[in-house]
């Protein structure tokens, strides 16, 4: 549950993370295309401006700078009131013509003339009004008049704001005063429609350039924007951008999203130049505001146009569509990493139970890989082997510790086999230790199978050394007599019948000694059970030393010992014959004296034989004939030989 | 039968108080609409009006249109087709509307700069210009409107009073509105013209000099139309303006920053009776 809270916070947290990455990039985007238009508009507005001063200045230099203008200026520097009205007049006569036809042509509003002190000399945009001085409203009248040097720059005014292009008139060494030619924002807007898409356009003007400015009379040239109460813009019922812009849905739409989504008033303040750009359903809008500085550098208005932006649309679609095609990559992250954590816990505690059973384990434990290469030997098989641990890993198992009893040939390995041939291996193998020593253990070989293919195997052995040691003791034991080591009666049976077989095969006569000692029970009685059993081992010894090694001589019972004579010959004379002095041959070394620590002991035995060839006598005919013939021995006096 | 031609007289009555019903609000339905003096520029009649017009519309709560004629003859055509509420008209284009329109109500009249109400035409020149009146029948004069007080009326007896000419054998024209006339003469495009002696007095600035005065006229009037608008609200629009404090209205535009006064009706009858003995061209001669 905790992984699962944890993955999950991952999950968010991420998600978080990435939002504000691509929230951010999308920013940079969305900003470069701002960027991109705002560049444009303030690319256009220079060459718009930029044209309108070379036009200008033409028209200063070579029509409005005439010598009749000059005349008249000249006078009125000395005239009185009355005369300077005449020459106001005539000035007006003389370049009306002009400002009527070629400069409304060109979109220019105003053409003002100042005296040299900074007064309003003659407006032809408003002829009655004069007189008025202008240099603590109108910076560039002052620097024009003062400094007698070419300014030009939006400006408010008496009358009207606009873009003034106000040069110092000097004529003779003589300063005149100055003349501005300016024009009204409609004029720009004009030429800048014809750059720009936008068709929507607004002129947001200060109070400080507009109503702070001009006459009472002129106040209601200007009305509240929608945007600031610190902006206004003309009238609508004299200017047709005003008019166009109120009745345009679009700018409707534009500004009521504007003061929704951003603070307006604030943006409008900073004086810098900005974009506001909308997204709103499918549709994108863009307004762009370009500041625009007076004479004085202060803020003094923005051109704002409006337009579709169809980018905008895009750019929020991509950006929803990454935002979710990331969080869907996270979420599955996160999942695999789920899963991965899981799988990872369950691996850990496969190893640990894994490292466990193999560190507790009493089998060794190999570890190889495809080329019979040791890469892990637990501490169980280290201790079997006599290897320290890693001391063995990286090495060929095959030539260290396998011992083969025919080939070294990695090829007939039942245990690299198995790692081929991705089968199990169970068997018995002998191993060989550190110190040289073989041991035979009992293998388990398993192959590792990945994509069908085995990389290696698992080798699980265990000593059986002793084991089959005990094995061996334990069959041993069941055939042989313990104290003698002679073929006990139940091997005698077995042998006697695979003899009789044999004879019967062969047609050669075989036969069979039953040895009694004579008074054996005395012996015991005298010097105790340890005497006797010695004794009888000695007597197993004589025996055996007696006969060849195809014969058996088999501890019976008690006292009694069994022989077994086979290949004795197909002639019964001969083969009885044969018997009776292997019999004697046996008596001969039983009666030799016995030597003992403590004392010298001599004692007989009574030997009672019978031939068989075929299968007419079972195993119990056999064995009754020569207890019969022993027992008869028993009864003549002992010490003797009889062949029945 | 009785009954039915009771019932006829009841629909009858219904049917009129329908079209009555139908007539009031489709008048009311425009907004109000104020007619300023015919003048060439809209922007300087608007300059002018527009602080009026947007007092009026802040104490009534309604909106206030704005309606151009270039000519009073349209202006008054317009008024009597009930497509004007308010006018502002000068005392012979008033007396004229009174003629043919029963329904115009003379409110109120504007002061002039005296405070008082009634002003004076005037007959320009420009001052630099020397102008020898005897055995010179090329002289220009320039007008206002057939209609304006100072227009051919008056400049014709001012003419005659300060240089014994008959504006009949002169070159005449009409320019629309004072302003023009004086600039026109500034220009050099008139030589002498005649206009309303306040506005004159603007221009002196630019060399414009007043030749003669006439005698004191009765000023200019708003008017209101009682076809379209009721009696309540015409009272209510006379009792705003005339209670508008002057530090209100000496901001607003020249012609209209001296106050209100009350009409005297007299005034008008008898300017009528006088003044339409003049038979005035509607055309100038060149």
């Amino acid at each position: 549950m905790r992984h699962i809270l944890a993955i999950i916070l991952f999950a968010l947290l991420s998600c978080l993370a990435f939002f504000g990455y691509t929230k951010t990039h999308m920013l940079e985007e969305r900003d470069a295309l701002l960027e991109r238009q705002n560049q444009i508009l303030e690319t256009s507005y220079k060459a718009v401006t930029h044209m309108y001063k070379v036009s200008i200045e033409s028209y200063f230099k070579y029509i409005i700078l005439n010598q009749g203008v000059l005349n008249i200026l000249h006078k009125a520097k000395e005239a009185n009131i009355e005369e300077k009205a005449i020459l106001r007049g005539s000035l007006y006569r003389l370049l009306y013509p002009i400002y009527n036809n070629d400069l409304k042509d060109l979109g220019v509003r105003q053409l003002h003339f100042h005296t040299p002190k900074g007064e309003s000399f003659l407006r032809f945009h408003k002829p009655s009004e004069n007189g008025d001085p202008l240099f603590d409203i109108r910076p560039s009248i002052k620097i024009a008049n003062i400094d007698k040097v070419f300014i030009s720059g939006f400006e408010g005014g008496r009358i009207y704001p606009g873009f003034r292009y106000v040069f110092p008139i000097i004529d003779k060494g003589e300063h005149l005063g100055s003349v501005e030619i300016s024009l009204p924002y409609e004029s720009i807007e004009l030429e800048l429609s014809k750059l720009l898409t936008c068709k929507n356009h607004v002129f947001l003007m200060k109070k400080s350039v507009t109503t702070n400015l001009v006459f009472d009379s002129h106040k209601e040239y200007f009305m509240p924007s929608s945007f600031s109460d610190e902006f206004v813009i003309e009238n609508q019922k004299i200017s047709s951008i005003s008019e166009k812009s109120i009745k345009s849905p679009m700018v409707d739409t534009i500004n009521t999203l504007i003061k929704q989504k951003y603070d307006i008033e604030k943006l409008l303040l900073s004086g810098k130049n900005f974009s506001t750009p909308i997204v709103d359903g499918n549709e994108g809008y863009i307004a762009n505001f370009h500041a625009i500085y007076d004479t004085s550098n202060a803020l003094a208005a923005y051109a704002v146009t409006y337009g579709d932006m169809e980018e905008l649309v895009s750019l929020e679609k991509k950006y929803l569509i990454t935002n979710f095609m990331g969080c869907l990559i996270i979420f599955l992250f996160s999942f695999g990493i789920y899963l991965y954590l899981k799988q990872n816990k369950k691996i850990l505690l496969e190893k640990i139970q894994f490292e466990t059973i193999v560190r507790t384990t009493v089998n060794g434990v190999l570890l190889l890989n495809t080329d019979g290469k040791i890469r892990f030997m637990n501490l169980a098989a280290c201790k079997i082997l006599g290897y320290e641990v890693g001391e063995v890993e990286g090495k060929n198992s095959h030539e260290l510790l396998h011992v083969h009893d025919t080939s070294y040939d990695q090829e007939h390995c039942h245990i690299l086999s198995s790692i081929k041939s991705q089968k199990a291996y169970v068997g018995e193998e002998i191993f060989r230790k550190k110190n040289g020593d073989k041991i035979t253990v009992l293998v388990n070989a398993n192959s590792f199978i990945q994509d069908d293919k085995s990389i290696g195997s698992v080798t699980i052995f265990r000593d059986i050394t002793q084991e089959k040691k005990n094995q061996a003791r334990i069959e041993h034991l069941a055939y042989y007599d313990a104290l003698t080591d002679l073929p006990n009666r139940k091997l005698l049976l077995n042998r006697l019948s695979l003899a009789l077989k044999e004879s019967t095969r062969s047609f050669e006569f075989g036969g069979l000694l039953f040895i009694d000692l004579d008074n054996f029970k005395t012996l015991n009685d005298t010097y105790g059970h340890d005497m006797g059993d010695k004794l009888l081992q000695e007597v197993a010894l004589r025996l055996q030393s007696q006969l060849r090694t195809c014969d058996t001589v088999a501890r019976f019972g008690g006292d009694e010992f069994v022989i077994l004579i086979t290949k004795l010959g197909n002639d019964e004379a001969k083969a009885k014959d044969e018997l009776y002095k292997i019999g004697q041959k046996l008596l001969q070394a039983i009666v030799i004296p016995y030597h003992f620590v403590t004392v010298d002991y001599g004692f007989t035995a009574s030997i009672g034989g019978t031939l068989f060839l075929d299968d007419t006598k079972t195993v119990d005919d056999i064995l009754k004939n020569a207890d019969a013939a022993m027992y008869e021995v028993k009864k003549e006096g002992k010490n003797e030989i009889k062949i029945l | 039968m009785l009954y039915l031609r009771q019932g006829e007289n009841q629909m009858q009555l219904l049917i009129t108080l329908f079209l009555t019903i139908l007539l009031s609000l489709h008048v009311e339905a425009r907004p109000l609409t104020f007619a300023p003096s015919p003048l060439n520029d809209t922007q300087k009649i608007f300059e002018e009006f527009s602080p009026m017009i947007n007092y009026l519309e802040e104490k009534l709560g309604e909106k206030i249109d704005f309606h151009y004629e270039k000519k009073y003859d349209d202006m008054i055509t317009s008024f009597q087709e009930n497509k004007i509420d308010l006018a502002y008209f000068g005392p012979l284009p008033l007396a004229t509307l009174r003629q043919s329109c029963s329904s115009a109500v003379p409110l109120l009249v504007f002061n002039e700069p005296n405070g008082k109400s009634g002003y004076r035409c005037a007959l320009v020149q420009f001052a630099k210009d020397k102008i020898n009146f005897q055995n010179n029948d090329s002289l220009k004069v320039a007008l206002t409107q057939p209609l304006s007080t100072c227009g051919y009326m008056q400049t014709k007896i001012l003419l005659k009073t300060y240089a014994n000419k008959d504006i009949e054998e002169m070159k005449f024209n009409y320019l629309g509105n004072h302003d023009e006339v004086a600039l026109s003469i500034i220009r050099g495009e008139f030589e002498i013209g005649g206009m309303k002696e306040s506005i004159a007095k603007e221009y002196q600035s630019l060399g414009l000099k007043i030749l003669h005065t006439s005698q004191m006229l009765p000023s200019f009037t708003l008017v209101a139309n009682a076809n379209t608008l009721s009696k309540e609200k015409i009272a209510n629009i006379k009792k705003i303006l005339l209670e508008i404090p002057r530090e209100v209205y000496k901001t607003w535009g020249t012609n209209i920053s001296y106050g209100f006064s009350e009409t005297d009706i007299e005034d008008f009858n008898s300017l009528k009776i006088d003044e339409l003995q003049y038979n005035i061209p509607q055309k100038g001669n060149f």
